[in-house]
């Protein structure tokens, strides 16, 4: 036994029971695959069992490509599942196989996929209190709810407007205990979108889901929603040409994103996730904005991450300097 | 307004459905629905402790509210679609973050099956 699989045992415990509030008798399904460390699995299972849930493990073929659908078998065994933790490289939560799981067959889903020991032990995921900052999320949503404009603004030059009366948030922040809802490992972020046609201003970008940490910032000019303008280096010229021909892609989709999870660091990875999770960071999704509660579609959802963040509701700020200020 | 989805709909909530069986899926949440109709007029299910009811929406507040066209409702009434594959095909959508609206959708569905 090594003290690794110690502490993976503790987090293993909080996945189970604080972030999917496994009880006694209901089914558990690990979705594991050529990647997913044994002692991670074995973590999980030893914790299912102790919550005195039946647990079930399935290898997944790996696919050439991240959001492919789970095979047949994998499917299958979603559908009977209680709570579903995957562990595989790949996440599935777009997947229509997924979406049957949890909205018809009424499952709890934890994605964990792309862990490794190290990134399960970082303090983003080991040593957050989930109940707590799960909390301080709703309590975030209702001065949210209650306001009318939003104001992003940053030391790097960030200024940008939003009217979001009428529209309502959502906690990804890592409990799961109804039917039909799931969580993210790492936690956690408040998402939602603007009123249509409502935010308008500059972003100027720190990081890029698939870019990674950017060497010359980008900066998006918005009006009424839309992406208009990309300023900067090599990175904003490789951000235009993946627009060319995508529908919709230049659309401010997710006008959150905010991050509150305390212990998150900047970590340089290049899908940024650790970085958008960040308390006092924020992200924008460009393009896709059904999942968010507005009305365009398109093929991308690109996540773009400014940190140092001011967030402010109708005046007054909700977050400033990486605290939280209610 | 589509009449014959409408009555379809307060046939099936109000004589199919007891309010026996929707607390047994919704545990003692109140829940109210609106059905916007895509070229249609809008309708609400509220279930409440008196009973359930199925009207035309006034200006109440809904704790989920869908949109789809007809064959869409009639397709996922009659059990011929789920709620995730409407919703995959983009032919069901919500008003606000669909997170918040599945976990009612997929009571509600239970409901449906149980008494249709």
């Amino acid at each position: 036994m090594s003290y690794r699989s110690v502490e993976l045992t503790g987090i293993a415990k909080t996945v189970v029971e604080t972030c999917a509030g496994m009880r006694a008798g209901e089914t558990l399904l690990l979705i594991a695959d050529l990647f997913t460390d044994p002692d991670v699995i074995q973590a999980m299972a030893t914790a299912g069992r102790a919550a005195s849930g039946k647990v079930n493990i399935i290898f997944r073929h790996v696919p050439s490509r991240p959001h492919a659908l789970p095979e047949e078998p994998v499917a299958m065994a979603m559908k009977g599942a209680d709570v579903i933790v995957d562990l595989s490289r790949y996440d599935i939560v777009h997947t229509l196989p997924m979406r049957e799981a949890l909205f018809d067959f009424g499952a709890r889903a934890v994605n964990m996929t792309g862990h490794t020991i190290e990134t399960l032990l970082a303090p983003n995921v080991a040593e957050i209190d989930y109940e707590a900052v799960y909390a301080k999320a709703c309590q975030m949503i209702k001065t949210i709810e209650r306001g009318k404009v939003l104001r992003y603004s940053s030391p790097n030059g960030t200024n940008l407007t939003a009217e979001i009366g009428g529209r309502k948030w959502y906690p990804l922040a890592g409990i799961a205990h109804q039917p039909g809802t799931f969580a993210v490992i790492p936690i956690g972020e408040i998402i939602g979108s603007a009123v249509p046609g409502t935010p308008n201003g500059k972003v100027v970008l720190d990081f890029l889901a698939l870019f990674g940490k950017l060497h010359t910032p980008i900066v998006l000019h918005v009006e009424k929603g839309w992406v208009t303008k990309v300023e900067g280096g090599e990175e904003a010229e490789k951000l235009r040409k993946m627009w060319e021909g995508v529908e919709n892609a230049n659309y401010v989709g997710e006008l959150g994103g905010i991050g509150i999870n305390p212990k998150a660091r900047l970590t340089g990875r290049i899908d940024a996730i650790e970085e958008q999770m960040k308390l006092g960071s924020v992200h924008i999704g460009l393009g896709d904005s059904l999942t968010y509660g507005d009305r365009v579609s398109s093929k991308m959802h690109l996540n773009a991450t400014f940190i140092n963040a001011t967030v402010e509701i109708d005046g007054k700020a909700i977050i400033a300097e990486n605290r939280i200020l209610i | 307004m589509d009449q014959a989805l409408a009555e379809q709909a307060k046939s099936f909530f109000e004589k199919a459905v007891t309010l026996e069986t929707a607390r047994a899926h919704l545990g003692n949440k109140n829940l109210t629905v609106l059905f916007k109709v895509l070229n249609g007029r809008p309708f609400t299910v509220k279930i409440r402790d008196g009973g359930i009811r199925c009207e035309e929406a006034g200006g109440d507040e809904a704790d989920l509210q869908l949109e789809a066209d007809e064959e869409t409702y009639r397709a996922l009434f009659r059990g011929r679609l789920s709620p995730a594959q409407a919703f995959h095909r983009r032919i069901l959508r919500f008003e606000g973050i669909p997170y918040i609206g599945f976990p009612w959708l997929t009571r509600l569905m239970k409901l449906i099956q149980s008494g249709g």
